[in-house]
């Protein structure tokens, strides 16, 4: 990775972080509370009054998607490191075990990966109702294998070189193994998994939540703010422009940087 | 040699896959005290294998072990940690016995903790005296394995090894990924340091010419099974077989092809 390249990613890094800055303070910009009705600006175009134009029953569409952000941003980070660390223990334990553990545990992803992920995701949701925890948990069973897969192959392919060996004869038992030798050396192709699924899971929820299975309303999140605007798309087209340009814009930014994470940390083949 | 008996192997076997797939028959060798013991085969003659089963890295599928006639064979955890006080190995590639995310002083202390010889300030002196002892600047000890050349980092696990006090250490073609230079500095200081300090070497090498030059006897090995025990005095001489007299001429050649 040349200086200029490195310039770009450092750029493009301190978007991402501007970004989730804003979420996060979204109370403290967003110009109205984003569950206020305002019955004499419905449907409003966006102008002087509202930035971003109002919906069907008058609500500020600018707040909402920057409360929207908070809450997408909010899902997927816990989402994302739930399964990371849920999903890292388990590889580690399938490498590190062998044998009979190892071959359950592989079996049991290959069976929930052999599933289309949304797919998975809409029927447990379907069975246990839908909600913020409900998506959040549905979509964790499945994401945690991903990681899972990831790790164990990372350990197994530390586990037989010299340097654990080495380690052995020093002493070092296998939980000192583990987190002194063997996480260390894997933490960056995981990292970059770690980027390049934020926008993944970003998407997957709102997907969900657009199909009506993910955050419920009132509450604002763009994948439901999308639901909702679906009816006006002729006659207030904004209602669909904005949030899906929220998604559109994040989703590739986190894309982006993860690639670009990868390339920076000089690793092949994820 | 009139020393003890430090390490002795039993018929030793082992098969890799199926029973008939042998890499190891019935291996029996005797290590003394202070004594420089060569294991001398081409590739794949069970040498490293060999290596790999007296440190407990594989399993033998028949055959014991003794560590001063006490058997070593079976080891539960907490034994094979106390086993690894007694028996240390040095690995062929410098680069890869180090990971890649760790200095080398903590390289150097982590035996002090694992086995708890001393609190981390007199573990830290230890380090320090050894880096001199080695010749090794001090300003190394903050620096990544891949910042060193391969000589040093191959005296650094002299030195890690050696920091225990062990009876035993195998050197697993120790120098064969070093330059000629380097693999000359090296073997001199492990000569050295052994004199200090009097441990057994079991020095597994293709180069018969430098077990010759170093060992104080030379099992030869040939398809898992020990050929022959001789000693390094005059190898021509005494060999018994056409296929040590075929592999040390051989060596020689290529040496004076090398020098050539």
């Amino acid at each position: 990775m040349n200086a200029i390249k490195k310039n770009i990613y450092y750029k493009i890094l301190a978007v991402a972080v501007i970004f989730i800055f804003f979420a996060l303070v979204a109370p403290l910009c967003a110009p109205n509370d984003p569950l206020h009705t305002d019955f004499e600006h419905v449907l409003e175009k966006p102008g002087e009054n509202y930035l971003l134009g109002t919906d069907q029953v008058g609500r500020c569409v600018l707040s909402r998607i920057l409360y929207g952000a908070r809450v997408s941003l909010g899902m997927t980070f816990s989402l994302l490191g739930m399964v990371f660390i849920f999903g890292v223990g388990i590889g580690t334990v399938a490498g590190m075990s062998g044998k009979v553990v190892d071959s359950f545990i592989t079996r049991l992803i290959d069976v929930i990966l052999s599933f289309p992920e949304i797919v998975f995701a809409i029927g447990i949701v379907g069975i246990i109702g839908p909600g913020i925890k409900n998506t959040i948990f549905a979509l964790s069973i499945i994401w945690w294998t991903k990681y899972a897969r990831l790790t164990r192959v990372l350990v197994i392919s530390i586990k037989n070189s010299e340097y654990l060996a080495a380690a052995r004869m020093a002493g070092a038992g296998t939980l000192r193994c583990v987190f002194k030798y063997i996480l260390p050396n894997i933490v960056s192709p995981l990292a970059v998994q770690f980027v390049l699924d934020i926008g993944n899971i970003m998407l997957a929820l709102a997907g969900l939540s657009f199909l009506g299975l993910g955050v419920q309303p009132p509450i604002p999140e763009w994948g439901n703010m999308l639901n909702e605007g679906r009816a006006y798309l002729q006659t207030a087209p904004w209602l669909l422009l904005y949030p899906g340009l929220a998604i559109f814009l994040t989703v590739s930014l986190f894309n982006v940087l993860g690639d670009m994470t990868r390339d920076f940390l000089d690793i092949k083949n994820i | 040699m009139d020393n003890k008996l430090i390490f002795r192997g039993d018929k030793i076997s082992k098969h890799y896959g199926t029973p008939q797939n042998k890499v190891l028959k019935e291996v029996s060798f005797e290590i003394y005290e202070s004594e420089c013991v060569g294991f001398v085969g081409e590739s794949g003659c069970g040498k490293s294998t060999l290596a790999r089963i007296i440190t407990h890295l594989t399993q033998a599928n028949g055959g014991d072990f003794f560590l001063k006639e006490k058997l070593m064979t079976n080891l539960s955890k907490i034994e094979k940690k106390e086993y690894y006080k007694k028996v240390q190995m040095i690995f062929q590639d410098p680069l890869s016995t180090f990971s890649p995310r760790m200095k080398i002083n903590e390289y150097l202390l982590e035996p002090f903790i694992n086995f708890k010889l001393s609190n981390r300030k007199g573990a830290q002196i230890s380090v320090d005296k050894i880096m001199n002892s080695m010749k090794l600047p001090l300003e190394y000890l903050n620096k990544y394995p891949h910042e060193l050349s391969g000589g040093e980092l191959q005296r650094i696990v002299i030195a890690r090894a050696v920091l225990l006090d062990p009876e035993l250490i195998i050197c697993d073609e120790a120098t064969s990924a070093l330059d000629v230079t380097t693999q000359k500095q090296i073997i001199t200081l492990l000569k050295d340091i052994q004199k200090e300090r009097s441990f057994s070497i079991m020095f597994i090498t293709h180069n018969l010419a430098l077990a010759e030059q170093i060992c104080n006897k030379i099992y030869v090995m040939k398809n898992g099974k020990i050929l022959e025990e001789i000693g390094t005095k005059s190898i021509i001489k005494d060999a018994k077989h056409l296929y040590t007299r075929q592999f040390f001429t051989a060596g020689r050649l290529g040496e004076k092809f090398c020098d050539a």
